[in-house]
């Protein structure tokens, strides 16, 4: 208790310094809390958007319908899909599966056309993607209904209403260009310019029969009960699809199981690298802290030679004397942490309860769904990890000071002329 | 004198002087090493504009609602006396008017199988010699760029999706202006591959006279774009074709209302303010550790002031002004922040040529926004000079303070001061 007063009083000798010291503290811990939770709520914001818009959490393709996924091939197809669905829909963790069927189209309202994706999907695809919620104007098609469900862009463009006629038109598993009009039985609206102005959907089983398919899949998509659990989710199902699959699929076809990250892989990378520049800006705005706190303290210690020697010749020992210079660095990062914790927390209400309106500064043709409103998002464990940064920083400056003041032979300290 | 004594203060205390200079060189660093990424993302759009709109360009008023940004029906149909009439202006300015045909093509693999693999892709007819695809041209693997107006050049990556090689053949299917199906066999002349995988996989090159005999589309054009050989010209150029195309030379200049005449900075706009965007959180960023370095600089110089005032005190009982002792100050803290300006540009310029050589790798969205994923830092001498004086300002603010209370202290008051 003694030691703690004397570091009380010293912090308070000293204020002016003190006061300076912990505005570098408080500056520091200020940024890393809210930057955890701008972060977290924007990768939640966007990962989410995309799960929910397009891959669902886990997909199964045949393991060679990768490295040709540009041309959208109807060769390297998944065998009897809905057994591998149904095996998969029995695993713990997965709420629906649903199959696709990914292909290149050109839709036309008779006078104009344009190439758009396809996507014939089973009636689960509602469970597994937001796409059912998205509809603004008539319904999803039935199973085996034919119809089609395009996006609002789209049909604003091309002057398309709900009953109104479309014409598409697309190459067949063999090469062979077909063409048909389905009725528009529902105008989808995500938000997302990408797919609001160039993607179509329609039921499996018109898909398979247009493009010549049979009972194959392009993919299975999957959705967890739990949103966030995405990479375990899909641990679980390869090791299925490893263990069954194979039993599903003709002529030695092999399967793979991706984490939804694959199909995102522009937007994972540039959010991954935006967080590791994050990550390294931080970590010099740390050093930078620390810097000046082990300043800070080194001049404490030489101002106080003559005053460590006498406590030391009345009886302080060495570590005593060091656990007062860490308390002092100590008491001003616990002070640091708690002046930051109000600047910290109101940017966190306005940012994590009304959030910022984006939808007027960012382009609309970004291909990244913000969505129109970023919200940061936070959690207890932010806050402990810039409170255990910004009192580390103090330690970690306190330390050596520290232990030099510690180790100053008392003789020495108390001729010191200072 | 006085900076003589700032001088010997400094080098006495040297080890303080060294945690300023650092505290300074850090932050320097640090705000040259985010400028010249910043200046390397503006770099990389700088280079994106030409081969993406050119500098200024002439497409069909339709295009900007249009949703099939290649549809046939939305064709210049007097491209080539368009290109005729701008050239004929004389314009210094302008340095090459070209006329690009772009189009919705399928790429059919060429061999007698039941399935070949095909591939949907934008062709874009060029003239052989355009000045408008050098992200192509200067990324040529194998073959060379349209030799003669012959042939397809298209990247690496789409050859390989559709089983072409360098020397083979390949289907061109396109529908014409009349709705007809036509096909073309077109061997591959040229094989390139640039940094974006997205314009690899979706583009392709013919010879313009090629792709309008294909769509029918003789003396037609998509776009005209121009180039410039000062991009800032673009407005004054822009207004002087409006005023030469629509024929009237006085009053406002009107463009044809069949027509859209765009500079580079209007095509671009989403790219502007997604770097404005970039550039405010930079600058925040930036400022923060401006604070920061301030902090710590002030609470040095603070430190260093008090532990000297009975000496300041001597040296104002023998005679030194108030003024010229708080110049003293302010001379230490300025030599002190120059030296970490000074080392802050090294380190700064070490960072910025280590991550040139392979560059950040700042991921796949930046390609679909039109600039490159791969991020080089440039270096620019404006940027140097601005974080240099910046250094200075926060080091010269930080140490005021400190300066003018010891200032303020009289004689007697700093003498009787015990530290």
């Amino acid at each position: 208790m003694e030691l703690l007063n004397i570091a009380v009083r010293n912090i308070r000798r000293n204020e002016r310094r003190s006061r300076l010291t912990i505005i570098t503290i408080v500056i520091g811990v200020a940024i890393l809390m809210n930057m955890q939770g701008i972060y977290r709520g924007l990768t939640t914001t966007i990962y989410g958007h995309m799960m929910a818009m397009d891959t669902a959490q886990v997909q199964i393709e045949n393991a060679t319908y990768r490295v040709d996924a540009r041309r959208l091939p109807l060769d390297k197809t998944i065998d009897n899909p809905a057994a591998l669905a149904s095996m998969i829909r029995n695993l713990p963790g997965v709420k629906a599966v649903s199959e696709r069927i990914d292909a290149s189209f050109e839709i036309t309202n008779g006078k104009e056309g344009v190439r758009v994706q396809a996507r014939g999907v089973s009636h689960d695809e509602a469970r597994v993607t937001d796409l059912g919620k998205s509809i603004v104007e008539g319904r999803l098609f039935a199973p085996g209904e034919p119809g089609l469900v395009i996006g609002k862009g789209m049909a604003t463009k091309l002057g398309l209403k709900i009953g109104d006629a479309a014409w598409f038109t697309a190459l067949d598993r063999h090469s062979v260009r077909n063409l048909e009009s389905a009725p528009i039985v529902g105008i989808f609206e995500f938000g997302f310019p990408l797919l609001d102005d160039y993607m179509i959907y329609l039921d499996i089983d018109q898909a398979r029969q247009f493009l010549d398919l049979g009972k194959v899949a392009t993919r299975l998509v999957v959705r967890g009960v739990d949103p966030i659990a995405s990479a375990s989710l899909t641990k679980e199902i390869a090791a299925a699809v490893a263990k069954n699959g194979s039993a599903t699929q003709e002529n030695g076809k092999i399967l793979t199981v991706y984490e939804w990250k694959t199909f995102a892989e522009n937007l994972v990378s540039t959010i991954e690298t935006r967080l590791q520049l994050l990550l390294s800006i931080l970590v010099v705005l740390f050093s930078l802290i620390i810097a000046g706190i082990f300043n800070t303290m080194a001049m404490n210690v030489q101002e106080r030679w003559r005053e460590i020697g006498t406590l030391r010749a009345i009886g302080i020992r060495r570590a005593g004397l060091e656990r007062i210079f860490l308390l002092e660095g100590s008491i001003m990062g616990i002070m640091g942490c708690i002046i930051a914790a109000v600047p910290a927390t109101a940017v966190g209400l306005w940012l994590g309860v009304w959030g910022i309106d984006i939808s007027g500064i960012m382009p609309r043709d970004i291909p990244i769904p913000f969505g129109s409103v970023l919200h940061a998002s936070y959690s207890v464990i932010d806050a402990l990890r810039a409170i255990i940064a910004g009192v580390g920083a103090a330690l970690l400056g306190s330390w050596f000071p520290a232990r030099r003041a510690a180790r100053l032979p008392i003789a020495e300290a108390i001729a010191a002329v200072r | 004198m006085i900076p003589r004594l700032a001088f010997l203060s400094a080098v006495k205390h040297w080890k303080r002087s060294l945690v300023v200079s650092g505290a300074v060189a850090v932050a320097c660093a640090v705000m040259i090493a985010i400028g010249s990424l910043l200046n390397g993302i503006t770099g990389s759009f700088y280079d994106s504009v030409i081969p993406n709109s050119g500098h200024i360009r002439i497409e069909d008023a339709g295009m900007s609602d249009s949703l099939n940004p290649l549809s046939l029906e939305l064709l210049l149909p007097d491209a080539d006396s368009l290109v005729a009439r701008i050239k004929a202006i004389g314009d210094s300015r302008i340095e090459d008017v070209e006329p690009v045909l772009s189009f919705g093509a399928l790429l059919v693999e060429d061999r007698d199988d039941i399935d070949p693999r095909n591939l949907a892709m934008r062709g874009m007819g060029v003239s052989p010699d355009t000045r408008f695809a050098d992200n192509v041209r200067f990324t040529m693997k194998e073959g060379s760029f349209l030799p003669d107006g012959q042939g397809i050049a298209l990247s690496e990556r789409a050859a390989r999706l559709v089983g072409a090689k360098l020397g083979t053949g390949l289907l061109v299917l396109v529908q014409d202006r009349n709705g007809e199906p036509w096909y073309e066999r077109l061997v591959v002349t040229g094989l390139f591959a640039t940094e974006s995988s997205d314009f690899d996989e979706s583009t392709f090159y013919i010879a313009e006279s090629k792709a309008a005999a294909m769509l029918d589309a003789a003396g037609m054009a998509r776009e005209i774009r121009l180039l410039l050989s000062n991009r800032d010209d673009a407005d004054s150029a822009a207004k002087e074709i409006t005023t030469a195309i629509s024929g009237k030379s006085n009053g406002s200049p009107q463009a044809p209302a069949t027509l859209r005449i765009q500079t580079w900075q209007k095509i671009n706009a989403s790219i502007f303010a997604l770097l404005l965007f970039v550039k405010i959180l930079l600058g925040i960023i930036m400022a923060l550790f401006a604070i920061v370095s301030g902090t710590i600089i002030a609470n040095s110089s603070l430190m260093s002031v008090m532990e000297r005032i009975r000496e300041y005190g001597t040296m104002r009982a023998m005679g030194l002004r108030a003024r010229s002792l708080e110049r003293l100050i302010l001379i230490e803290g300025l030599m002190l922040g120059a030296l970490g300006a000074a080392l802050g540009i090294g380190i700064g310029f070490v960072i910025v040529a280590f991550l040139s050589k392979g560059g950040i790798d700042l991921g796949g969205i930046m390609e679909s926004v039109g600039l490159s994923r791969f991020n080089r830092p440039r270096l620019d001498f404006w940027w140097f000079a601005f974080c240099t004086v910046t250094s200075l300002i926060v080091s010269l603010l930080a140490t005021a303070k400190a300066a003018r209370s010891v200032g303020a202290l009289g004689v007697a008051e700093s003498l009787a001061t015990s530290s």
